[in-house]
C-alpha cells in the first residue's frame, strides 16, 4: 500500500544530512561548552556557529540575541512569562489573538491568574488579526503583544510588520510565535519590528528537543528557568549540543532551500485544495486562499466528522489531522476554527492536510483521488446528509 | 486507540441503511429533554422553557446569546434527572441530556483537586454529587454611551422643567436606576408624574447621594423630602421622567427589572447599578452580604450582573408564606467575593481571615464552577421540552449548560412475532460511534424484544473489545438507539390495537 505522510504541522522527520552532521556529538565530541579543556571550546564553537545559522535565518542582527531553549513551547512560556515578570513595575497588560498555539493560550491563562490582565484580540474569517481592536485596546500599561507568525492549523499568515508598529508605538514588546512559519516563509526580525520570536527545530526537519528563541538586544526579560546560567543566564542547564548542531544545520538548509521547496509546496498545496474542492459537493477551504502558509491545505465537508475520516484515509496509508474534537480530549472542537467563526458541526468536518518535502505530485493526485469516494461513503453512513448527495 | 473490532466494523459496517417501511424508529442523541418548568436565560429575562418561541435570544455555554430557532415539544415517559447545584438550584433533564461539567473522581474530590477534573458534556445519568458544574456567564458587552430620553411632554403639562434629551449614561445615571429599582417608585396621572425614592432613617447619605444623581443628570431639584421616624421619602416633580423610568425599568416592586441594554454594559460600568441596587435592597457585613427582592427577574438579573464581576453567589428561592410574597435572596459569603462587593458598594470591612468556600465554586475561562449537590432520578410522565439554538446548540438553564447536538443516529427496526427481524442504522460522528452501531445491529438481530431491551451500553463496548475511556459516554448511544425504537415500535402497536 502507498503510504503518504501529510501531516507535517503534526512532526517532522529529521532531515538525513541534519542527522549526519549531528552524530558524532552523540559519541565522541561530547565535551561540555562550559568547560575549559579543548573538549569544551570545541563543543562551545560548534554551538556558536549553530547559533550564527539560527540568527541569519531569522534576520537578526548579534547572533547573541539567540537563546537555545527545548523547543517551542519553552521558547513561549520564556518569552511571555519573562516579558511579563520583568516588566510589572510598567504595566499588567498582555495583548494576544484568539487563535495563537496552546503554549501561548495557557501561559496567558496562567499570567492571567498572577495579576495580570490578559486581552484576546479576535480574528476575522481568514483568520486575520483585527487590527482596528489591537489600536482600541492597546494602552499605555500594555507590556506585551504577542501574536503568531502563521497559524498552524489554517495557514493564515498574520500581518506581522504592522503589528509591530503598532505595538512599539505604545512601547510595548512585541512576541512573535513562529514555530509553524520559520523555514516555510522568510521571516526578518529587523524589519518587521520584532522583539522576540519563538521557533522550533522539529518544523525545519530538525531533531525534536530544540528550539530557540530570538531576543533583540536591549528587550529585558527574566528566566523561567535557574541553574548554571548558561545561555546567558536565561535558560540554564547544560546545552543540547547534539540537539543543537542539527538545528543550526537545519536552519541552514531552510534558508538556502527555502524559496524553491516554497514554490513547490504551494503549488501542491494549491492542486491539493483545487483537486478537492472540484470533485466534492459542499466542500470548503478553512482560511486564507493565498495568504496561507505553502503547505496547510485545511477543507472542511459538511454532514460528516472529521475522525472517520481520517481513520479511512489512515486505512489507505494516508496520515493526516483534523479539527474535530472527537481526536482530543473533549467534545469541543478546536479554538482556532471556532476563532474564524465556524460553526460546531463545520469545525468538526473539518480536515487538516500539512506537506512536506517528501511528498509529491503522485501523492497529491492519490489523495484527491481518494477523497471523494471516502466523503461519499461516509456521507452515506450519516442521517444528516440531504438525499441528493447520496446518490 | 482503536481495538481491531471497532475498527473492523468501522472499516465494514453491517446492516448500515434505512429501512423505509420500518416498524420502530429510534434516534437519539437529539432531541433530548428538560421539564417544562426549567428556567432558561433568555436575553433580558428568566423564562420557563415552555413559553418561549423561535427568534428570542438564549444564553450558550459559550456566554453570547443566540438565536433559538426551534422550540419542540413531545411527551415523554421515563426517567428523569433533577441536578441540584450548590449555588444555584435544580434542573430536571432527561438521563441522556448532555450537561457541561468536570467529571471528578473520588481521588481528586479526597484531595481537593476537583479543578483537575476533565472537561466535557456528560449525560445526565453519569454525573453525581461532587461533580462540578459550569455554568456560563454572560461576556457579550455593548456599550451604551447615551440613550434618548424618548418620552413626550404629556398634552396638559405645563409646569415640568424642560429635560435634555439624552441621558448620558454613567455613574450618577446607573447608580439612580439601582436607587430606583430597589426604593423607587413612579406614579402617573393624567399629565401628572412623581418620581419617588423611599430610605430608611439610617440611609441620609443615600437620600442626599439621590438628590445629586438626579441634579446631575437632568438638572431637576427635588419637590418635598418627608421624613418619619424610621424613613425619608424624596419626591421628584416630572411627568416626563416618571413614565420614562416606569417603562424602562418597571413599576411596582414584582414588575422592576433591568433593561437589556444596561445588562450588556460593561462590567465595570454596571458596577455603579450593583452600587444603587445593594445600597437600596441590599445588606452587607464582614461576614455576609444578602440582598432581597420579590421581582423573579430583577432577582435573576441581578445574578448574572454578580456574575459578570466573577462575585461567587449563593441563589435561593423562597415560597409564599402567610403575608410574605415569594421572593428571592442572593447571599455573598465568600472572601474575596465579599471584599469585590464591599469595594463597588464603597463599604469599607474589616475582613477576619477565614478562607471560607475554599475551592467550592470558582470562576475559571469564564465558568461559573459550581458542583452538584445532589441528583435525583425521578419518573416523568408528560410534555418534555427541547431547544434548537443557532450556531452555539446549547442553552443555559437557571444552573446548567445543557447541550442538544450530541452524535446523532437513527436505528431502524422489522418485527415479526416478537423478534427483530431486521435492523439497519445512520450514524454521524467518530470511528467509535459507526462501530458501535454497526455492533447493535449485530448483538440485536434475531433477539426477541425483551432480550434486545436488556443490551446495554457496556455490553455494546464489550464486545467491541473496550472503547477508549473518553468515547464511553459520548459515541457510545447504540444501546439507547435500539431502546428508543423498540419504544416505537411498542407505542405504534398499542396504538393500531
Amino acid at each position: 500500500m502507498r503510504i503518504v505522510y501529510m501531516d507535517h504541522a503534526a512532526g517532522k522527520p529529521v532531515d538525513e544530512r541534519v542527522l549526519e552532521v549531528m552524530m558524532p556529538y552523540f559519541t565522541q565530541k561530547y565535551g561540555n561548552p562550559s568547560s575549559v579543556h579543548s573538549f569544551g571550546s570545541e563543543a562551545r564553537k560548534t554551538i556558536d556557529e549553530a547559533r550564527i545559522r539560527v540568527a541569519e535565518l531569522l534576520g537578526a542582527e548579534r547572533t547573541n540575541e539567540i537563546i537555545f531553549t527545548s523547543g517551542g513551547t519553552e521558547s513561549n512560556n520564556l518569552a511571555i512569562e519573562g516579558v511579563a515578570y520583568r516588566n510589572k513595575a510598567k504595566g499588567n497588560h498582555i495583548i494576544t489573538s484568539s487563535i495563537e498555539h496552546m503554549s501561548v493560550m495557557n501561559t496567558c491563562k496562567h499570567l492571567s491568574k498572577q495579576g495580570f490582565e490578559v486581552t484576546y484580540i479576535p480574528v476575522d474569517k481568514y483568520g486575520f488579526v483585527d487590527i482596528q481592536a489591537l489600536e482600541k485596546n492597546i494602552t499605555d500599561k500594555t507590556i506585551l503583544v504577542s501574536i503568531m507568525y502563521a497559524n498552524g492549523e489554517i495557514g493564515t499568515v498574520e500581518p506581522i510588520g504592522e503589528i509591530g508598529e503598532i505595538a512599539h508605538g505604545k512601547g510595548a514588546c512585541f512576541h512573535v510565535d513562529a514555530v509553524a512559519a520559520a523555514g516555510q516563509v522568510p521571516v526578518d526580525v529587523q524589519k518587521e519590528n520584532i522583539d522576540l520570536l519563538s521557533i522550533s527545530s522539529n518544523d525545519m526537519y530538525g531533531p525534536r528537543g530544540v528550539g530557540a528563541l530570538y531576543i533583540r538586544t536591549g528587550t529585558n526579560i527574566l528566566p523561567v528557568i535557574y541553574g548554571g546560567g548558561q545561555e546567558r543566564g536565561l535558560r540554564s542547564g547544560t546545552e543540547n549540543l547534539s540537539g543543537i548542531v542539527g538545528m543550526g544545520k537545519a536552519a541552514e538548509f531552510a534558508k538556502a532551500e527555502m524559496k524553491t521547496e516554497a514554490a513547490r509546496l504551494a503549488n501542491l498545496r494549491d492542486k491539493l485544495i483545487k483537486g478537492t474542492l472540484d470533485s466534492i459537493p459542499e466542500s470548503y477551504l478553512n482560511g486564507h486562499p493565498t495568504e496561507r502558509l505553502p503547505n496547510n491545505a485545511n477543507v472542511r465537508f459538511s454532514y460528516i466528522e472529521g475522525e472517520s475520516l481520517i481513520l479511512s484515509l489512515d486505512m489507505k496509508g494516508v496520515a493526516c489531522s483534523s479539527g474535530s474534537a472527537c481526536t482530543s480530549k473533549t467534545l469541543e472542537p478546536s479554538h482556532v476554527l471556532l476563532a474564524i467563526g465556524l460553526k460546531h458541526e463545520e469545525a468538526h468536518g473539518s480536515l487538516l492536510f500539512t506537506l512536506g518535502k517528501h511528498n509529491t505530485e503522485d501523492d497529491v493526485k492519490y489523495v484527491s483521488d481518494l477523497l471523494p469516494d471516502i466523503v461519499k461513503r461516509l456521507r452515506k453512513i450519516s442521517p444528516l446528509t440531504p438525499k441528493e448527495l447520496t446518490v | 486507540m482503536y481495538s481491531e473490532k471497532v475498527m473492523e466494523h468501522f472499516r465494514n459496517p453491517h446492516n448500515m441503511g434505512e429501512i423505509p417501511d420500518a416498524d420502530g424508529v429510534g434516534t437519539v442523541g437529539n432531541p433530548v429533554c428538560t421539564a417544562p418548568d426549567t428556567l432558561v436565560c433568555t436575553n433580558d429575562n428568566i423564562t420557563p422553557i415552555m413559553n418561549v418561541s423561535v427568534g428570542m435570544k438564549i444564553l450558550g455555554h459559550d456566554g453570547k446569546y443566540h438565536r433559538i430557532e426551534k422550540v419542540m415539544a413531545r411527551p415523554f415517559k421515563g426517567k428523569m434527572y433533577r441536578i441540584v447545584a450548590h449555588n444555584l438550584g435544580p434542573t430536571v433533564v432527561t438521563s441522556d441530556h448532555h450537561v457541561l461539567a468536570l467529571k471528578t473522581s473520588h481521588l481528586l474530590r479526597k484531595y481537593h483537586s476537583r479543578m483537575k477534573g476533565i472537561r466535557d458534556w456528560y449525560s445526565a445519568d453519569e454525573l453525581e454529587k461532587g461533580d462540578i458544574l459550569l455554568y456560563p456567564v454572560s461576556n457579550e458587552t455593548m456599550d451604551t454611551e447615551k440613550i434618548q430620553l424618548d418620552i413626550a411632554k404629556p398634552k396638559y403639562d405645563f409646569r415640568s422643567k424642560t429635560l435634555p434629551d439624552e441621558i448620558v449614561v454613567d455613574d450618577y445615571f446607573l447608580r439612580l436606576v439601582g436607587y430606583y429599582l430597589s426604593e423607587g417608585y413612579a406614579w402617573t396621572q393624567r399629565s401628572m408624574g412623581i418620581l419617588g425614592f423611599v430610605f430608611g432613617s439610617n440611609e441620609e447619605r443615600y437620600v442626599d447621594d439621590t438628590v445629586q444623581c438626579v441634579k446631575h443628570r437632568f438638572g431637576l431639584d427635588r419637590a418635598s423630602i418627608k421624613r418619619t421616624h424610621n424613613s425619608a421619602d424624596i419626591k421628584f416633580y416630572s411627568a416626563r421622567l416618571a413614565r420614562f423610568f416606569s417603562r424602562e425599568f418597571g413599576e411596582g416592586a414584582t414588575h422592576k427589572h433591568v433593561p437589556q441594554w444596561m445588562m450588556l454594559l460593561p462590567s465595570q460600568k454596571q458596577e455603579a447599578l450593583l452600587r444603587g441596587l445593594w445600597r437600596g435592597d441590599g445588606y452587607i457585613n464582614n461576614q455576609v452580604a444578602k440582598f432581597v427582592t420579590i421581582s423573579k427577574q430583577l432577582a435573576f438579573q441581578v445574578r448574572n450582573l454578580l456574575l459578570r464581576q466573577e462575585i461567587i453567589i449563593s441563589f435561593l428561592e423562597r415560597p409564599e408564606n402567610g403575608i410574605h410574597k415569594r421572593y428571592y435572596s442572593i447571599y455573598v459569603k465568600d472572601d474575596k467575593s465579599l471584599e469585590k462587593l464591599a469595594g463597588i458598594v464603597g463599604v469599607e470591612l474589616a475582613m477576619p481571615k477565614k478562607l471560607k468556600n475554599h475551592h467550592k465554586a470558582w470562576f475559571e475561562n469564564g465558568y461559573f464552577h459550581v458542583p452538584i449537590w445532589r441528583t435525583e432520578p425521578l419518573t416523568y410522565d408528560g410534555l418534555v421540552y427541547n431547544l434548537e439554538v443557532e450556531d452555539s446548540h446549547s442553552y443555559a438553564s437557571n444552573s446548567v449548560a445543557l447541550h442538544n447536538c450530541g452524535d446523532l443516529m437513527t436505528i431502524y427496526i422489522k418485527v415479526k412475532d416478537n423478534r427483530l427481524t431486521d435492523i439497519k442504522f445512520k450514524t454521524f460522528g467518530c470511528g467509535a460511534a459507526i462501530a458501535t452501531s454497526s455492533m447493535i445491529t449485530e448483538l440485536a438481530r434475531g433477539k426477541t424484544l425483551e432480550e434486545a431491551l436488556k443490551i446495554t451500553r457496556g455490553d455494546v463496548a464489550d464486545s467491541l473489545d473496550g472503547l477508549p475511556p473518553v468515547k464511553m459516554h459520548c459515541s457510545n448511544l447504540a444501546a439507547d438507539g435500539l431502546h428508543a425504537a423498540i419504544e416505537d415500535y411498542l407505542k405504534k402497536r398499542e396504538g393500531q390495537k
